[in-house]
């Protein structure tokens, strides 16, 4: 590997994914983890590499996700194009453009991976089962997403003014506080994130609370759920560490703990307003009503609870990632059991004890860090 | 008064600083020391950005360790660097601001033109230069009714004629409000027109004083 090749892995491959760890954990065990055993797993994912290549429907899907997943990485490139910490990437620029351009094009096979992996198994399919046609029209999309966001790459890293995948949400003339400040931070900020992860959480638990009880029990309802509700901590740690740095002004400010508490259950609440309504199917196909205010009310608190945790001591991502699996390994059993009511209330009680004790006491490590 | 009672800074196992008993009467004083002695983080302790071993009092009895709300509404904080929500306007800021530390429009109208803060109010702040952004945050350190305001090297980035804004503010709120003013500076101040009533000095890991009341 070369000096460019070994900068750009460890400035900006590195981060990426360390960054967005939680996030790919997520979708692995959405993929891969929800299946009795790996010989079902391989069988319902041949169907879908299957479908990418033979329907439209399904590889419009797939087409949908990649562009949003390529999006991603464009997204995370034009954070560090912005960043004054990534100035020194403008040393590239003194590279020839050929050669500028295959270093980025190196950079950008790697960010794609995932989806260039699961996109050449397609390939793979397609070709065995003949399927030529569907296996080019994979290909050239990948090709295409790899040149795309490679030029965007090119592109971004000439600090030129280009404003266009900023996506800006219509401005709501909210009340300026907590919550919508949040809100806003979730929806201008946090965008693709939000985006990828309600599609993926609303299609699979609207199917499954669709579906008649006697094929999938609730048991796996309450565990596709779950595992949903702790996809979200990349948005919370995000949410955490934005309170802690961009507002830390906040502070000063005197603000009861329970105000700042209530604000936070608000913006989760409306976060999981897709999962509210996919989940209406609990109800009202399944008639288990009280199977479903139990679902509702423990989202938000359980994002609650995830979200004080971060404030009992400064977490990486990686040591949130290890606390968010054992919290979803403890809910997971609790709503197994005929107690499940009670989660929201533990989930709520439990935010509430440690926000109350460490929400003063917290400070980020950055400035200890540098010290020792 | 501020009183300041066993307070003691770590981070980690590194000692910052020690104060062991320190009384505050009314005034205007200046911190000074070298980098990294620690005024930054002096100043985010009182203001209860971070948290530290001892407790501060305002008037004797409001803790910020027992009374954090009631604290909070009385001592106000501009940072040496200040951020903010890039998406945000600094109308935003302002409103939100007010809000909880109970500013009138007329009192941040008065701020704004005594700082020369123009227009630029209404764009977010991820367009603002370091000099607007602090201009935002001293702007939003006056606001409300504090008793106390801690402005950490509130001159730099200023240009000339808001560094002469901001220490007529000063003398002004100190003289009309009774309000009280710990700065830290690296600018020689005391040629712009604030008269200090203390000067101290963290150094060695303690608050020493080099100067007299005036």
């Amino acid at each position: 590997m070369n000096s460019t090749a070994n900068i750009l892995q460890r400035s900006i491959i590195a981060p990426y994914y360390r960054r967005n760890s939680g996030f790919f954990l997520f979708i692995f065990f959405l993929l891969f983890g929800l299946y009795p055993n790996f010989k079902q797993t391989l069988e319902l994912h041949y169907v879908f590499i299957n479908g990418i290549s033979t329907s439209v429907d399904f590889f419009l899907i797939a087409l949908l996700i990649w562009i949003l997943y390529s999006f991603k990485t464009i997204q995370f490139v034009n954070g560090c194009a912005k960043s004054k910490t990534y100035n020194f990437l403008q040393h590239l620029n003194a590279l020839a453009p050929r050669k500028r351009f295959f270093q980025l094009l190196l950079l950008q096979l790697q960010l794609m991976a995932p989806v260039l992996g699961y996109g050449l198994a397609v390939v793979i399919i397609a070709v065995i089962n003949h399927h030529i046609a569907g296996g080019l029209a994979v290909v050239f999309t990948l090709v295409s997403l790899c040149a795309f966001t490679t030029a965007a790459a090119y592109f971004l890293l000439q600090k030129t003014k280009w404003e266009g995948l900023n996506i800006v949400m219509p401005s709501l003339h909210l009340p300026g506080n907590l919550f919508s400040f949040l809100l806003k931070f979730i929806f201008n900020e946090q965008f693709a994130v939000l985006l990828v992860l309600k599609l993926i959480t609303f299609s699979c638990l609207y199917f499954f609370a669709k579906t008649d009880a006697q094929v999938f029990e609730d048991r796996m309802l309450w565990l596709l759920y779950l595992t949903s509700l702790v996809g979200h901590s990349i948005l919370i740690y995000r949410n955490q560490q934005f309170m802690e740095t961009k507002m830390s002004f906040y502070r000063n400010l005197p603000v009861k703990p329970v105000a700042t508490l209530l604000s936070l259950l608000g913006v989760y609440v409306v976060v999981l307003i897709p999962e509210i309504w996919a989940l209406k199917g609990v109800a009202l196909e399944q008639h288990a009503v009280a199977n479903y205010i139990w679902m509702i009310l423990t989202g938000p608190s359980l994002l609650l609870l995830l979200h004080c945790m971060l404030y009992t001591e400064d977490m990486k991502m990686e040591g949130f990632l290890q606390l968010l699996f054992g919290v979803w390994i403890v809910m997971l059993f609790f709503s197994l059991s005929s107690n499940r009511w009670l989660l929201p209330l533990i989930c709520l009680s439990m935010a509430t004890f440690i926000f109350f004790t460490s929400y003063y006491r917290y400070e980020k490590n950055t400035a200890v860090e540098g010290l020792e | 008064m501020l009183q300041l009672n066993n307070i003691e800074k770590w981070y980690g196992s590194h000692h910052i600083f020690s104060i062991n008993d320190l009384n505050l009467p009314a005034g205007i004083y200046w911190l000074k020391g070298a980098n990294g002695a620690g005024k930054s983080t002096f100043m985010k302790l009182l203001a209860g950005l971070i948290p530290f071993k001892g407790d501060v009092f305002i008037d004797e009895k409001i803790s910020i360790q027992k009374n954090p709300v009631h604290y909070r509404l009385l001592l106000n904080h501009a940072e040496a660097e200040p951020v903010y929500p890039s998406f945000l306007t600094g109308n935003e800021l302002i409103d939100f601001v007010s809000t909880i530390k109970k500013g009138t429009k007329e009192q941040v109208n008065e701020i704004r033109q005594i700082l020369g803060i123009d227009d630029y109010l209404q764009n977010p702040t991820g367009s603002y230069s370091s000099g607007m952004l602090k201009k935002l945050s001293l702007l939003l350190a006056f606001i409300g009714q504090p008793k106390w305001i801690l402005l950490d090297e509130p001159l730099t980035t200023l240009d000339q004629s808001s560094q002469k804004g901001l220490c007529e503010l000063i003398m002004q709120q100190q003289q009309q409000k009774n309000i009280s003013f710990i700065i830290t500076s690296h600018h020689d101040i005391e040629n712009n027109d604030i008269r200090f009533d203390k000067t101290f000095i963290l150094k060695d890991k303690e608050l020493v004083t080099v100067s007299q009341p005036i």
